[in-house]
């Protein structure tokens, strides 16, 4: 697993051991706003793709609807371009992608606070091409010349199906304003495979590992719009 | 993720050789070693790996650039005895981490010379693996 990831882990542990100790007293819940919307975007993409020298260029867009005191219905939607490589082969991969699911809070708020610690799962659906923009022969013999092969050959009209379960929280900074991380892990339910050629990233589950599991993340702002109060107890 | 891509290794098969044994020309049931001082395709220099030791079998590679390759097989003591090998090439992509192999297909030669090898019989025109012998050599 690289560094970026390990970062994460460690940065959604130490999230979580913070609200651990927070919410510790438990007081009388206060259900202030049970339905909400919230919209926002997934902040770390830019920043891959100014870091990652434009091989990578995507954005996603997050919404959420709270449609109980626990219970969020999640949709997720974006669009990636990304070139890959590896020893033999260049290629680059385009497309759009949407997430379908649900998010469950397990943190118990104290009075006033609006946090989130949330489990969940998303159906996601993607469409993309990819183009095979250079390989080498693979061959473990030098006798003949062996260059490389500049092609540009595309494999369009693909898609693919998979199941993420999602982890992660949001954190209120300012009133209605959200930061978030979330990681999730993708497993490949379905796919429409190219010619001769394999799906090896997919727009929105990232990089196929095993030709059947991804790993993805985000770091979300976002902004809540209640849609309706709920009769706020006075104590 | 993001960063390392490399964190696989090729272990799949890559590009196949041309397989090649030796049999007996007297006695085609029996394999026969030969010792080869050169072997060389086209205009390239000697291919090494397969000279100088008394085998009754080599592998050579294709030429993957084109659909042909001439070899000339020099045995001790003879002279080079020149074969035109044709064939159809397909990429065939393999894994992330080994990339595209060729296969060939639809293997045919031309002996040009005639010094020390008698017959020559195609076992295998599709050239996908290195398991077995796509060609006899009876001498």
């Amino acid at each position: 697993m690289n560094k970026t990831l390990t970062c994460i882990f460690i940065i959604n542990l130490l999230a979580c051991s913070v609200f651990a100790q927070v919410a510790e007293p438990t007081t009388k819940k206060v259900d202030s706003t049970p339905y909400a919307f919230r919209f926002g975007i997934d902040i770390s993409k830019p920043m891959v793709s100014a870091i990652n020298n434009e091989e990578e260029i995507s954005y996603e867009f997050v919404t959420d609807v709270q449609f109980s005191e626990k219970w969020f219905a999640a949709v997720e939607f974006g669009s990636a371009q990304k070139n890959s490589s590896d020893s033999f082969l260049k290629f680059s991969t385009k497309g759009n992608y949407v997430k379908l699911g649900f998010n469950y809070n397990l943190f118990e708020n104290l009075s006033g606070m609006n946090n989130e610690i949330l489990i969940g799962a998303r159906y996601g659906y993607s469409d993309f091409e990819h183009t095979l923009n250079s390989f080498t022969i693979n061959s473990n013999d030098l006798y003949f010349e062996n260059p490389l092969n500049e092609v540009g050959q595309t494999y369009p009209n693909l898609s693919a199906h998979w199941l993420e379960l999602v982890s992660g929280i949001k954190v209120e900074t300012f009133k209605n304003l959200y930061l978030g991380t979330s990681i999730s892990i993708n497993i490949l339910l379905s796919q429409k495979m190219p010619d001769n050629f394999l799906n090896m990233y997919i727009p929105g589950f990232n990089r196929l590992y095993s030709n059947k599991l991804g790993i993805g993340f985000n770091y979300t702002l976002s902004y809540k719009i209640p849609i309706r109060k709920s009769k706020s107890k006075k104590v | 993720m993001y960063s390392c891509e490399k964190d696989d290794f090729c272990v799949e098969a890559n590009t196949p050789k041309l397989i090649i044994r030796y049999l007996d020309f007297a006695d085609q049931a029996n394999f026969k070693s030969v010792t080869l001082d050169f072997i060389y395709a086209n205009d390239l220099g000697s291919y090494t790996e397969s000279v100088g030791i008394s085998t009754d079998s080599i592998a050579i590679p294709l030429d993957f650039l084109n659909n042909q390759t001439t070899y000339y097989f020099q045995k001790e003591n003879e002279s080079a005895e020149e074969i035109n090998f044709t064939y159809t090439r397909e990429n065939i992509f393999v894994s992330r981490s080994c990339g595209f192999k060729v296969n060939y297909k639809d293997l045919n030669l031309t002996q040009i010379t005639n010094h020390w090898i008698q017959k020559i019989t195609i076992e295998n025109p599709s050239i996908t693996d290195e398991q077995n012998a796509h060609l006899y050599i009876y001498h």
